[in-house]
């Protein structure tokens, strides 16, 4: 399947995402700086992404651990998601995954 | 070598003048060494403030699941939240992992408990939410890192805090505290936080408390004072672990701070000291209450801290009025006092000192500082209840 990365510096590079692959190691894979400095434990809010409206409403939900930590992201967005917890699907394929300007970290707190 | 000749540190008859917990007539102040001494700063750490409850928050400020306040009790940071059921919670602001401390701010809003070492968190009931590649450690047991908790109770709209787990409630050990403060401060639940000043003090945390238990100094170190309260009925009672100064506002035209004069205003300055740290204080008018409260942060240093609520988080011109009097002139000068004491108690001229108790227990009487000097006495020595 095929994503569209936008960040600040590039307004849209297309990748390609392999089925079942956690999103934050396919980005990482393609050289998108999203440290993800907790390794997946929903604490540290640096692999903070924004979704497609389409792509958002097509995933599973987020579960109440992912929502504590999004809802502490002063750049919060309705299609917010930690990309450690978005599991790559055929269904994502065309969306758009935009990795925010200013990134978030709740452990520099 | 010339030898100099031996130098007698303290007085000789010292022996015969000592603190009487029960006589208040009669006694001494506590010994200066108790106020420049590391080693019983050091007990006094256990023995007053692991024991003592301590003043965290008003209920106002964790009124939300995630709403926190930390504090400093001694030398422990404590963080108080109201976790996700509801319930109010106490915490040793340390991570159970490499004792990072946990939060940094002194207050503020989470959905869980953050340590920003190596990124463990918990939840807001103290369980471990997450522990960064524990699933591939042997024998790693989440429920055994659940944090340290402390003591904790809402009583008389104020939430406080306690590090001995087995201590009896603080509505226990001072019964009828409430029904002072209802008195003096009928909106207390309403209240909102509104202001904090801070202060590094050089002086022993009693020093500080002594000088607000009696006002005996008030005539001639707070001149502008005097004229604000009516000295001849001025009043100072004890109770079993607090005490309480009440004095009339006089109609006084040249007053350094007006007081507004109303229907349903209160019309009296009421000071309430709290053992261990605590001094409540309620200024004539609305709805109001300040708290002074005084935590050690070495043998011969103090943080003072001196939080205002009001009706609302915003402060009225007068209320500001009375926060700018308190900060500039008041506090600064007692500071000062309290600055200069310290320093005479390190002499080798002074040892003990005779409190001044008469016989009406009249408004400078310093029979407050014998009540408070005695529950220090009895903290270091329980093996005597009567303190002899």
């Amino acid at each position: 399947m095929k994503l569209t990365v936008v960040t600040k510096n590039e307004s849209g590079r297309e990748i390609q995402a392999i089925d079942g692959a956690p999103l934050v190691e396919v980005l990482k894979q393609n050289n998108f700086y999203v440290p993800a400095s907790c390794g997946g434990s929903m604490a540290c809010s640096t692999c903070h992404v924004m979704l497609d409206a389409d792509t958002y409403a097509n995933l599973p939900p987020p579960s109440e651990d992912e929502e504590d930590v999004l809802d502490m992201i002063p750049q919060l967005t309705a299609t917010s998601r930690l990309s450690c917890q978005v599991i790559c699907r055929p269904e994502m394929d065309g969306g758009i995954v935009t990795i925010p300007n200013e990134m978030s970290n709740l452990l520099a707190k | 070598m010339n030898q100099a000749a031996p130098v007698e540190l303290k007085p000789l008859e010292v022996t015969k003048r000592k603190l009487d917990p029960n006589n208040p007539g009669l006694s001494y102040t506590l010994p200066a060494e108790y106020y420049i001494s590391p080693e019983l700063y050091k007990k006094e750490l256990d023995v007053v403030f692991g024991r003592s409850w301590m003043f965290a928050c008003h209920m106002s400020q964790v009124e939300e699941p995630g709403q926190y306040v930390k504090i400093m009790v001694g030398e422990e940071e404590v963080l108080v939240t109201k976790d996700k059921q509801g319930q109010i919670r106490g915490y040793y602001n340390v991570c159970m992992h490499r004792a990072h401390t946990l939060v940094q701010d002194t207050s503020g809003q989470i959905n869980f408990i953050t340590c920003p070492y190596h990124a463990w968190t918990y939840n807001l009931d103290g369980t471990v939410r997450s522990a960064r590649n524990c699933e591939n450690v042997d024998s790693f047991c989440k429920e055994d890192f659940s944090l340290k908790e402390v003591k904790v109770e809402e009583y008389a709209s104020f939430i406080w805090v306690n590090l001995d787990l087995n201590a009896e409630s603080l509505a226990s050990q001072a019964p009828d505290l409430k029904a002072k403060l209802l008195e003096h401060c009928p909106d207390i639940y309403k209240l909102k936080f509104a202001h904090r000043e801070v202060w590094d003090i050089d002086a022993n945390w009693k020093t500080t408390i002594d000088n607000f238990s009696e006002c005996y100094h008030c005539a001639p170190s707070h001149p502008g004072f005097v004229d604000l309260v009516d000295m001849p009925n001025y009043t100072v009672t004890t109770h079993d672990i607090w005490n309480v100064h009440v004095t009339p506002v006089p109609v006084n035209e040249n007053a350094p701070l007006k007081v507004e004069v109303g229907e349903g205003k209160r019309l009296e300055y009421v000071a309430i000291f709290l053992w261990p740290n605590m001094t409540m204080w309620i200024m004539p008018g609305a709805g109001n209450i300040g708290l002074l409260y005084m935590n050690p942060t070495g043998p011969e240093t103090t943080r003072e801290h001196m939080d205002f609520y009001f009706l609302d988080k915003e402060p009225t011109p007068e209320e500001w009025e009375s926060i700018v009097y308190l900060r500039d002139v008041l506090q600064p000068e007692d500071i000062d006092l309290c600055v200069k004491v310290q320093k005479g108690l390190r002499s080798r001229s002074y040892n003990v000192g005779r409190l001044l108790v008469d016989h009406k227990r009249s408004g400078i009487s310093e029979h407050a500082v014998h009540h408070f000097q005695s529950m220090v006495y009895r903290a270091h020595h329980p093996e005597s209840a009567d303190g002899k």
